[in-house]
């Protein structure tokens, strides 16, 4: 009765050592600007498969296509890639949330939430310095390799423990073998991070901007009441320990560089503003929307003000809950008072004129909107609503 | 490797290819020209032939297979169900994509267009929202284009009332070469003649 533990106990103890012991120690090329790897190595297995990917990539209704947008987040993915910029190729995809990526073969990918939420180049080449250290550091061949091995280990491990009739044991591995995974992956993460940082600074950027984007993101994440990852579980390090990391290395910077390139980054991403707004909120997460254009608005410029106001309004009314509407109508109201706001604006201000009461000044925001917006694509429905409230046509 | 891990959200994509799969199978009820059940007490005028596939809460017509036209009609969306898939709203998620009863016509627009951008659709377009009348009862409709993951254009037609504080929903979706221009004069007839009885 007591053998069984033990059994369990040594299988378990073992296979952690084996884990522990079994990492690829197989050495990667040295991955010189420009180069590829060789024929019939298991990275240029790696790189095929990407490179199909790629093809794929090319043709995805997510691609932003517009060459300038491209152009300047290649631009500044080559400033923090250096001699390495010749091996990227740089996609900005159109999806709402905060994220990039690199691929093993130069494949970096920028999703437009994470453009949204930047306010400066010196923040965009924090991001993309950490991508570009991925691909210097080969992490997604490592990556590869480590779990190619934790897999076979397994299967062995699993093999025995059933045919030794311990099956916890065998879950157990499993288990370890996944922590094993995700703890490589979070140790990667963080030579990512600190290469990102090294590159940022290199560059002459401020690196103050690299505290900021994390320090953000970490008031977004603190938004979600659901869907947080376990720590053990997690690909990546917990943001409170990167914005700790970063703030850190920043605080050790002597003669810190104040370059932040903010007008040139507005230049490159405002013509995109309203569509970004738009699927911000489209993704129905309004605690992180409301926290993502409020500090917008607080950082914008006066031209900016209007539409972010707006938006602002947009995440309220949508939300919906407490006193969100009445909110709503304030921050309507105020928008349509400022410089470079929405037609939309009107028609928001006009509702919430008319839940209010005030049919006479409702009907007049509602007309000002079809006047700004001849061809809106909801006219007849606003139309119908001014029919409703009466009055002269 | 990304900056961040990413969440995905696997049941969308298996509810919805549950869905589809059934869709897919051979042959289902067929449905004749002429006035049809829709589910529940819903009413529409068919001016061709369909096959018609239905689950607890709604119908899939389709003539030449779901991924080459989609009529897909529910007759009662509840107060904080989710429209596509019946999934009830939670206090965990609470800003998804559910129905509720007394919604402005452009934020059940906002409500049909966010839940198929969840399903998986892209750069879901809703254009000419305006308001119609079914049977007496005030509803919308509007158009819409899209493309699916793999690039394919579609374009698609929606109309929805409330009733009985429930929604009422028939949304149609082709490709935009050849299908859709076929038979998008027929379905909005159709669609003209949604009614409760």
């Amino acid at each position: 009765m007591k053998a069984q533990p033990c059994i369990r106990l040594c299988l378990a103890t073992g296979l952690l050592a084996l884990l522990t012991a079994c990492a690829s120690r197989a050495p990667v090329r040295d991955i010189a600007p420009g180069s590829e790897p060789l024929a019939g190595t298991d990275e240029a297995e790696l790189w095929y498969a990407m490179e199909r990917a790629e093809i794929e990539l090319k043709r995805s209704p997510f691609r932003v296509r517009d060459p300038a947008l491209n152009d300047y987040v290649r631009k500044v993915a080559c400033e923090v890639a250096n001699d390495y910029c010749k091996d990227l190729r740089v996609y900005v995809m159109n999806v709402p949330q905060f994220n990039a990526s690199m691929a093993p073969n130069g494949m970096m990918l920028v999703w437009t939430g994470a453009l949204l939420r930047m306010r400066d180049e010196a923040e965009l080449a924090s991001v993309l310095g950490h991508e570009v250290g991925h691909f210097t550091a080969q992490h997604s061949l490592k990556q590869w390799r480590r779990m190619k091995d934790i897999s076979s280990l397994l299967g062995a491990f699993q093999l025995l423990a059933y045919g030794a009739g311990v099956p916890d044991a065998a879950m157990l591995g499993a288990l370890a073998g996944y922590a094993a995974i995700f703890k490589y992956s979070r140790d990667q993460e963080r030579e990512a991070d600190r290469l990102g940082f090294a590159a940022l600074t290199g560059d002459g950027y401020d690196p103050q901007a690299a505290v900021d984007i994390w320090a953000r993101m970490l008031r977004e994440e603190n938004t979600r009441r659901y869907g947080r990852p376990t720590p053990i579980f997690s690909s990546h390090p917990e943001t409170e320990e990167r914005l700790a990391d970063v703030r850190a290395a920043a605080a050790a910077v002597p003669n810190t560089p104040q370059e932040r390139h903010r007008d040139e980054y507005r230049a490159a991403t405002r013509p995109y503003l309203p569509g970004w707004l738009e699927a911000e909120l489209a993704r129905r997460a309004y605690d992180a929307s409301i926290l993502v254009i409020g500090e917008l608005l607080a950082d914008a410029p006066p031209e900016d003000r209007g539409l972010l106001t707006f938006y602002l309004g947009e995440a309220h009314r949508r939300r919906g809950r407490n006193d969100d509407r009445a909110n709503a109508a304030q921050l309507y109201a105020r928008a349509v008072s400022m410089p470079g706001v929405p037609a939309d604006a009107w028609r928001e201000h006009g509702f919430a004129l008319r839940a209010a009461g005030n049919t006479a000044v409702a009907r007049d925001a509602l007309q000002r909107y079809l006047a700004l917006a001849p061809r809106a694509e909801d006219r007849a429905f606003v139309q119908r609503e001014l029919d409703k409230l009466g009055g002269v046509p | 490797m990304t900056l961040f891990a990413i969440k995905l959200r696997p049941w969308i994509a298996i509810a919805l290819a549950l869905s589809l799969a059934a869709c897919a199978s051979s042959g289902g009820p067929l449905v004749s020209p002429g006035p049809n059940p829709a589910g529940g007490d819903l009413r529409i005028d068919s001016e061709m032939e369909w096959s018609r596939y239905s689950d607890r809460r709604s119908q899939w017509w389709t003539m030449d297979g779901q991924q080459l036209n989609l009529l897909y009609l529910i007759p009662a969306v509840r107060p904080g169900e989710y429209i596509f898939l019946g999934r009830r709203q939670t206090t965990r998620r609470p800003d998804g994509p559910f129905f509720q009863p007394g919604m402005r016509a452009d934020e059940l627009r906002d409500l049909i267009v966010d839940g198929l951008l969840a399903a998986g659709l892209v750069g879901v377009q809703a254009t000419d929202l305006r308001p119609d009348d079914f049977g007496g009862r005030e509803g919308l409709r509007f158009e819409m284009s899209m493309t699916n993951q793999a690039g394919l254009k579609y374009q698609g037609m929606a109309a929805a009332f409330e009733h009985d504080d429930r929604l009422a929903l028939a949304l149609f979706m082709a490709p935009s070469e050849y299908y859709y221009p076929r038979d998008a004069a027929k379905v909005a007839r159709m669609l003209d003649s949604l009614r409760l009885e």
